[in-house]
């Protein structure tokens, strides 16, 4: 952890009701500030903004439109999300109160942003094995979370104990796992 | 494409009624009615109901039943008071809460008389 | 529809006009027809799933027909129709003649509940509707006095892949293999004495209300029932036997290092089936005016339990111990599984009724681990933060099945020591 913290970083933003950093490209919870009357669990949605940057990523892409800068905002009913890719690293969030001005939201955006960029170290890229990625992004997104790594099993004849030690499956058992997945979410390829 | 139900799930107050989502309801059709003005005898609320146009299932004793012809329902269980709104299935899933607030202010509308 | 319902009192199981019948929801529907494809994939899974509907929809129409005095090929089809809707299935639009035919299918039970449950978070690519294939094509044949096994069913539109509605074609040339019926006849054969449990008094009397009550019950417009927040099928256990014992008898010869995880996934079916159907029959108002309202004591929802069993068809499952917070035993004289697969298949090496054992363990941890007073919401989060993530508080095992030839079927669920609460 660097020096200070993300609660530093926002104590001059009343509007705001938590920040979520993620580390990619692993999207796991680097570090987090939720206001104490929020009841939400940063484990819980810190990963899926790093997932949703990485799809925007993409999209842009294939639109020929992707640039570093770019940012997401997200309106729903009751909160307002800027999610934006903090160098190559780190996926910030900032979810602000709902009635808070898009251009103030903006403003306040742009600073923590810089705060954070200041504050954040630079992540040196671990190289986790595919399979472990492919088995959370599986426990992730699968309908049934509790039941898919036996459906998984059953489909690729690979036994239950290995797949809980994804690291050490071999290469074809890798292959098998990532088509089986791909079929259990109705994906063409996974996006890690 | 209505918002997913939130984990601590659906509260709508009305201005004689509370309407609370009820369990396994992931089309929002069944909602938990308080009265804030109950009648004394919870089986009231069918006669009350009928006079406004419902008609009455009998099915058990224990649990009445009214339908309006837009296909609404509400059920009483007399023993407990407990009442329980069906929204007719024909009201897109989004405008459900709503219909089911309609009909709890109408319940409460038909026993205060 | 309710004239065609009977059970055996005495049992606990049902017939719906000859066949043997049991209600099951949408979650146990779907989840062991997935578990059927995960095993054999889904070419060789829908086509047992196929194979398995029109074997058993056809002693059921045939039965029907003859019984109300159908006899045109149109009073069949409508019959089929009304059959299939009545049953909660969804509405099915035969036009069939000796040559083939063509089938539209408007919120089929297993399509729908799919696109319902998972179409938000999954995309599918296969349809969903193989009972009703196999319904269909068993219907064609009985309208047009065709020989059973012989017309073959392929959906080509389902709406759980966004389709707007679901489609069928109908080809004659689909031969399967004619195996021994497994009707009211046969399931006599194999049923012994009957016998009760604990808690006798408090049962049988919410099993008999539970009875009356579900006694009118039929599809809606939709051809659907939605009860205690769940799609409700009266289903033929036949169907549910036929996939589940075919598919571990598959599984044993091709991968046997994969049935142990299939066995598991088969409980599973169990397991989701009753936290939500008996869950949320156990929070609606029908049972509180039946019943009364849940104290949050586990003896209430254990009996309970035993009683929606019985008051669904699944057998009469009985209380023979139970332990708050350490150990449940039920004991069954027979159950819907076990009377089928000593009759199809003569004696299992090992206890093997997968629904029951999921079933029982589900019954523990509704009576454990659901705060009832709170009105929980019974939704896939929070069975997923009840389940998620192991060792589960509560094992299963089964020592005696009638299936092995045991006196009586028994299944033992026990609180695991140090496991999380």
């Amino acid at each position: 952890m660097a020096q200070g913290s993300v609660k530093d970083t926002v104590n001059d933003v009343p509007s705001l009701r938590a920040v979520f950093v993620t580390a990619m490209p692993d999207c796991l919870l680097y570090d987090s500030w939720v206001r104490p009357e929020e009841s939400w669990a940063a484990e819980d949605a810190a990963s899926y903004f790093g997932d949703l940057v990485r799809a925007n990523r993409e999209g842009l892409r294939a639109l020929k439109s992707w640039s570093a800068e770019m940012q997401v905002t997200i309106e729903s009913a009751d909160v307002l999300l800027i999610v934006r890719e903090l160098r190559s690293d780190f996926v910030v969030t900032l979810a602000f109160m709902r009635d808070v001005p898009l251009g103030m939201v903006r403003l306040h955006a742009k600073r923590v942003m810089e705060r954070l960029d200041q504050l954040l170290p630079t992540l040196e890229a671990q190289q986790r094995p595919r399979a472990v990625k492919i088995t959370e992004f599986l426990e992730k997104y699968a309908p049934d979370p509790h039941a898919a790594l036996h459906r998984v099993a059953l489909r690729t004849g690979i036994p239950l104990g290995t797949l809980r030690k994804p690291e050490s499956l071999e290469t074809t058992q890798v292959a098998l796992l990532e088509a089986s997945v791909c079929d259990i979410l109705g994906l063409e390829s996974l996006s890690l | 494409m209505p918002e997913a139900i939130p984990p601590e799930g659906v509260v709508l107050e009305g201005e004689r009624a509370r309407i609370e989502l009820e369990n396994g309801c992931f089309e929002r059709l069944n909602w938990r009615c308080t009265l804030h003005a109950p009648p004394a005898e919870p089986a009231a609320i069918v006669p009350a109901m009928v006079s406004r146009g419902y008609t009455e299932l009998k099915r058990v004793p224990q649990v009445l039943e009214v339908f309006h012809p837009d296909g609404h329902r509400v059920a009483v269980i007399p023993s407990t008071g407990r009442i329980q709104i069906r929204v007719a299935l024909s009201v897109p899933e989004e405008e459900r809460g709503q219909a089911a607030l309609e009909v709890a202010e109408e319940v409460a509308a038909a026993v205060a008389g | 529809m309710s004239s065609l319902r009977r059970y055996l009192p005495e049992h606990d199981l049902m017939y719906f006009g000859p066949s043997p019948a049991v209600y099951h929801c949408h979650h146990f529907n779907l989840f062991l027809d997935q578990t059927i494809d995960d095993a054999l994939g889904f070419e060789a899974g829908s086509r047992l799933r196929f194979l398995a509907g029109r074997e058993f929809a056809s002693p059921l129409l045939s039965g029907v027909a003859e019984q109300s005095g159908a006899t045109t090929p149109a009073e069949r089809l409508e019959l089929a129709s009304k059959l299939f809707s009545g049953m909660g299935h969804g509405r099915l639009q035969i036009t069939a003649d000796a040559k083939g035919g063509d089938v539209k299918g408007s919120y089929l039970h297993y399509g729908y509940s799919w696109s319902q449950k998972y179409g938000q978070i999954v995309k599918r690519k296969q349809p969903a509707d193989a009972f009703g294939a196999g319904f269909a094509a068993a219907a064609s044949e009985v309208a047009l006095g065709l020989p059973s096994e012989s017309m073959g069913a392929q959906e080509t539109e389902c709406v759980a892949m966004k389709a707007p509605g679901c489609t069928f074609a109908l080809k004659p040339g689909d031969r399967g293999l004619r195996l021994p019926p497994v009707g009211e006849p046969e399931v006599q054969k194999q049923i012994g004495t009957s016998f009760n449990g604990l808690y006798e008094e408090v049962i049988q009397p919410i099993t008999k209300g539970l009875r009356d009550f579900t006694a009118p019950v039929a599809g809606d417009e939709r051809g659907l029932v939605q009860a205690f927040g769940v799609f409700v099928t009266l289903h033929l256990a036949g169907y549910y036997n036929r996939i589940s014992y075919e598919a571990v008898q598959q599984v044993e010869k091709k991968a046997p290092q994969s049935v142990g995880v299939l066995e598991d996934l088969l409980r599973e079916s169990g397991h989701v089936c009753v936290f939500n159907t008996f869950g949320g029959i156990l929070l609606s108002p029908e049972w509180e005016g039946m019943v009364g309202p849940l104290t949050g004591e586990p003896l209430p929802i254990v009996e309970g339990c035993m009683a929606i069993a019985r008051a669904l068809g699944f057998g009469r499952w009985t209380i023979a111990e139970f332990e708050p917070g350490k150990r449940l035993v039920v004991r069954a004289p027979c159950s819907y599984e076990s009377v089928f697969y000593r009759s199809r298949y003569g004696k299992a090496a090992r206890p093997n009724e997968y629904f029951l054992q999921g079933a029982c363990l589900a019954i523990a941890q509704l009576a454990h681990r659901v705060d009832w007073k709170s009105k929980p919401m019974l939704t896939q989060d929070y069975y997923n933060a009840l389940f998620r993530g192991g060792p589960l508080p509560w094992k299963v095992e089964q020592p005696k099945s009638t299936a092995c030839g045991h006196p009586m079927s028994e299944v033992v669920v026990t609180r695991v020591e140090g496991a999380r609460a």
